[in-house]
């Protein structure tokens, strides 16, 4: 019990906790050896984050109805410098563990270089408050908050609004051209991405895992893939719910196994709402990235066996080409995986 | 991000959570710094 509120669940832990404020008094009531014990204590905050080479600025934007957390790392005592923001893949992740991954790496580098990164929370994350949770929300509210992220960045006092790039990276790099082409960035730059639906992409992802996680053999993920592929035909392109899909004796045990649903679940399919994946599928990337009109580095991985196909990247590329000759770069660098 | 040679040595760094443990490519973060030096050049 939190405030004499239940938290069965951690979604619910986590929708009360994100109303505390540092200095309010809660209630927290737990079991101890069969004993209901209670205590009383003053919420405290977890410490800002430091850093040698940057001056690091917490701030909320406005979204919905209620506000996203920011965090801005500008190179140490520097103004009217270049800025990046930092579009990340689809986990409901905060942006306050950025700098114990590979985002806190690839940012250093960039503050090195003379380089603001501005984050955003996505809704309902880490230090924000009165947004909807992360993981009840659908793509179109992923874009909406990294569009807020890249109008916040723009009226940034210390960076240089001509100089404004996005990076994205995994299903960032289909956030990316989405908030993209909405502005006028100096440039875009996205990493292991996919480019065709995601239903079409699935298919070739699944040829690739399916062996080389599970161990199937080929004839064996042959039959898979010709199975799920008329599911995903109904989920994906139909939008039928995972429930409906479950009513089909043919499709249960792979709607079960593959697309986490169950009697009574919370929505949740591979991390996100699963009206998320169908949002997904629905964006015209083709048409998107043509309305992008900046340079833009396509990078892959030769290793990423989760966005493990080279069509995605030469997609990408041909596409913006087509509209604007030799905007786009490909780079594929042989030993780097996704994460 | 990690440096894994193939999937197969990625797939197995993925489950050791070497992304944990400082297992970082360089390679990324230089290809990105050169794009971006010569755009704002």
């Amino acid at each position: 019990m939190l405030n004499d509120q239940s938290t069965l669940k951690m979604a619910d832990y986590n929708a009360l906790a994100s109303n505390i404020r540092v200095g309010e008094q809660l209630t927290i009531a737990f079991l101890r050896e069969r004993r209901r014990v209670a205590v009383t204590a003053n919420a405290v905050m977890r410490p800002y984050e430091q850093s040698d080479i940057a001056d690091i600025n917490y701030d909320w934007v406005k979204f919905k109805n209620g506000y996203l957390r920011t965090i801005t790392r500008t190179p140490k005592g520097k103004t009217n410098v270049p800025a990046i923001l930092l579009i990340p893949g689809y986990g409901c992740g905060s942006i306050e563990n950025y700098s114990l991954s590979y985002n806190g790496k690839l940012m250093n580098e960039w503050i090195r270089n003379s380089f603001a990164v501005v984050t955003i929370e996505k809704s309902g994350m880490g230090d924000s408050y009165g947004c909807a949770p992360c993981t009840e929300v659908g793509l179109v509210t992923d874009i909406e908050s990294f569009d807020a992220g890249y109008q916040y960045m723009e009226q940034l006092p210390n960076v240089d609004k001509s100089h404004l790039y996005i990076w994205g990276h995994s299903m960032g790099g289909t956030i990316a051209p989405e908030v993209a082409k909405l502005h006028n960035p100096k440039g875009v730059m996205v990493f292991a991405c996919v480019f065709r639906p995601w239903s079409e992409f699935l298919l070739e992802m699944h040829r690739v895992q399916k062996p080389l996680l599970e161990g199937l053999n080929y004839q064996q993920t042959e039959a898979f893939t010709r199975t799920i592929q008329k599911i995903y035909y109904e989920f994906f392109v139909l939008k039928k719910s995972p429930e409906e899909l479950s009513q089909n004796s043919e499709y249960k045990p792979l709607v079960t196994s593959e697309l986490g649903y169950k009697e009574n679940w919370n929505n949740n399919m591979w991390g996100r709402h699963w009206r998320f994946w169908q949002q997904l599928d629905s964006l015209n990337l083709a048409e998107s990235w043509q309305k992008v009109n900046c340079p833009v580095l396509v990078l892959h991985g030769g290793a990423d066996y989760e966005q493990c196909s080279l069509v995605e990247p030469m997609l990408i590329q041909k596409t913006v080409n087509e509209k604007h000759p030799n905007a786009a770069t490909w780079v594929t660098i042989p030993d780097l995986d996704h994460l | 991000m990690m440096r894994s040679k193939d999937w197969t040595e990625a797939a197995k760094n993925f489950k050791e959570q070497q992304y944990l443990k400082d297992n970082f490519n360089p390679k990324i973060a230089e290809e990105t710094v050169k794009w971006l030096k010569s755009q704002e050049l």
